[in-house]
């Protein structure tokens, strides 16, 4: 993962940089480099990604400076460059409209309830004798794919609440091209409860897969 | 040797009082009245100042001392304080180092350029100026070096070159590589820790009012793992606030680190005991307090 840029250098860089990379480390059987801004939008706490792709290294410098313009605003982590052989995988199979993002939320945070109650027996009990409605709190991995004349892109973000991860997810599409559709990650293994916290008439429960590490005290 | 007592020997030789533990001298009573014992060690002030023996040897004289119930401090160079305790000896962080180390942590950089390169780059971003300023006053209470203002796109950015301040940052962790750094805990006291907490806070927390299923959320971002595993221990060892580290879960896109979150559940003392010096926090901090009838 050749970082080409990072927080604290001067901004005129991130697109330089990327081109210098890409002239530099492009090779004949190369199809196209993948240019990913990371950063997090600290007023939320909204950690995101914007990947944006060039099919020769000529075209790399436009689409980074696309990408900063973007991301200004928020805290630029760095930015990275990603050459490949094969173009990237960048379509899913399942592409939801802005209006049917709320349901799937709602349906993916029951299966986690869900599973949740399933395997683990103390918290089951806690909600079968309390009859307090349980809450979950699992972040949410949103993409929004953009489409613009000069290339796809595509945006990741993650948050915990759609009202506060779309919007912001819209805002740097808005700079870059049209949205035409999002994808949410849906997949729950095994969830394991990482915090549980209780008020009159909830239990919350922070819940995270269990192949993913935490600690807690 | 020259002219002069020992004593003024030591402190133009040692940098007016800084302390050479290994160059240790013995101790030479120049009727100096003792004020202070900690353990082994006792302290008496004189007309050089205050002079720190321990087991009959000199340590060091100071200036400047602050000597309290349990412990004693003396002032040494370069943001750095000598802590004088029935269980010995340490250094630790003034307030204004412990703030700069929290600071650099979250957003400043330190850059020396390519090899044999003489650039020592130290930089502090952030979209608040009211971070940016309190780095440069950090940073001159410190160093006694001012800092340039170079703003890039719309964010204030604070930048100096000095290979010394450099070095000294470095060492003690504040930055330890591409994206990574430590908390400094050997050379924080519970003020310094509390500061580079509320200056780390300040550059890489979030202070959220929409969240989940709470009215509230307080939580530091990184992608230095191994970092808030630290902070987390530090939360809870010296102020007893508990929290708890999650990644955050995403899709892996080529050439994207991952990611940690690191969720304070005790967020009432947090508000506190830590607090942050950002603007929107502030607000914040201050609604969850009132919200918990703590204003």
């Amino acid at each position: 993962m050749p970082v080409v840029w990072e927080w604290g250098s001067e901004f005129y860089l991130l697109a330089e940089n990327c081109e210098k990379y890409a002239f530099a480390a492009w090779r004949e059987n190369i199809a196209e480099g993948a240019i990913l801004v990371d950063g997090i939008e600290r007023n939320e706490g909204i950690t995101y990604s914007i990947t944006g792709y060039a099919k020769s290294p000529g075209l790399t410098k436009g689409v980074a400076t696309r990408l900063l313009s973007a991301a200004l605003g928020t805290k630029i982590r760095y930015c990275s460059v990603e050459l490949a052989e094969q173009e990237f995988p960048r379509q899913t199979d399942v592409m939801y409209r802005e209006e049917q993002l709320a349901k799937r939320v709602e349906l993916l945070l029951q299966k986690v309830g869900s599973k949740l109650l399933e395997g683990d027996e103390s918290l089951r009990n806690r909600v079968g004798q309390t009859g307090k409605q349980l809450e979950v709190d699992w972040t949410l991995s949103l993409t929004c794919y953009v489409r613009s004349p000069e290339t796809p892109y595509l945006i990741d973000c993650e948050d915990s609440v759609l009202d506060v991860v779309l919007p912001f997810a819209k805002k740097l599409a808005s700079k870059l091209g049209e949205v035409i559709g999002y994808a949410l990650y849906d997949r729950v293994e095994d969830p394991i409860t990482i915090d549980v916290e209780e008020d009159e008439g909830h239990i919350y429960v922070t819940a995270i897969e269990r192949s993913e590490p935490e600690s807690g005290n | 040797m020259g002219a002069g007592s020992r004593v003024r020997q030591f402190n133009h030789r040692f940098y007016q009082g800084e302390p050479s533990l290994s160059d240790a001298m013995e101790s030479c009573n120049e009727g100096g009245e003792s004020i202070a014992a900690f353990g082994e060690c006792q302290i008496s002030s004189g007309a050089d100042g205050y002079e720190l023996v321990k087991g009959g040897r000199i340590v060091g004289i100071f200036e400047e001392a602050c000597i309290e119930s349990e412990r004693a401090v003396f002032k040494l160079s370069t943001g750095m304080l000598l802590e004088v305790t029935g269980s010995g000896i340490r250094e630790i962080f003034t307030k204004a180092k412990a703030g700069l180390h929290g600071l650099t942590a979250s957003d400043g950089s330190l850059y020396n350029g390519p090899p044999g390169s003489r650039t020592y780059r130290i930089c502090f971003e952030s979209e608040s100026p009211e971070l940016t300023d309190l780095y440069s006053q950090y940073f001159e209470a410190v160093y006694d070096r001012q800092m340039h203002q170079y703003p890039d796109r719309g964010y204030p950015r604070v930048v100096v070159g000095n290979k010394m301040a450099f070095y000294d940052l470095k060492n003690y962790g504040a930055k330890t590589g591409l994206y990574t750094w430590n908390v400094p805990r050997a050379y924080l006291d519970r003020e310094g820790a509390a500061e580079w907490l509320k200056c780390f806070f300040s550059g890489d927390g979030t202070v959220k009012l929409v969240c989940a299923g709470k009215d509230y959320d307080i939580a530091f971002d990184s992608t230095c793992r191994e970092g808030l595993e630290q902070i987390q221990v530090l939360l809870l060892d010296e102020f007893g606030i508990r929290s708890t580290l999650k990644p955050r879960p995403r899709e892996a896109r080529p050439g994207r680190r991952p990611g940690y979150n690191l969720r304070v559940r005790d967020e009432v003392e947090f508000a506190e005991e830590i607090g942050s010096y950002k603007k929107e926090h502030i607000e914040r901090l201050e609604k969850i307090l009132k919200k918990k009838g703590r204003r």
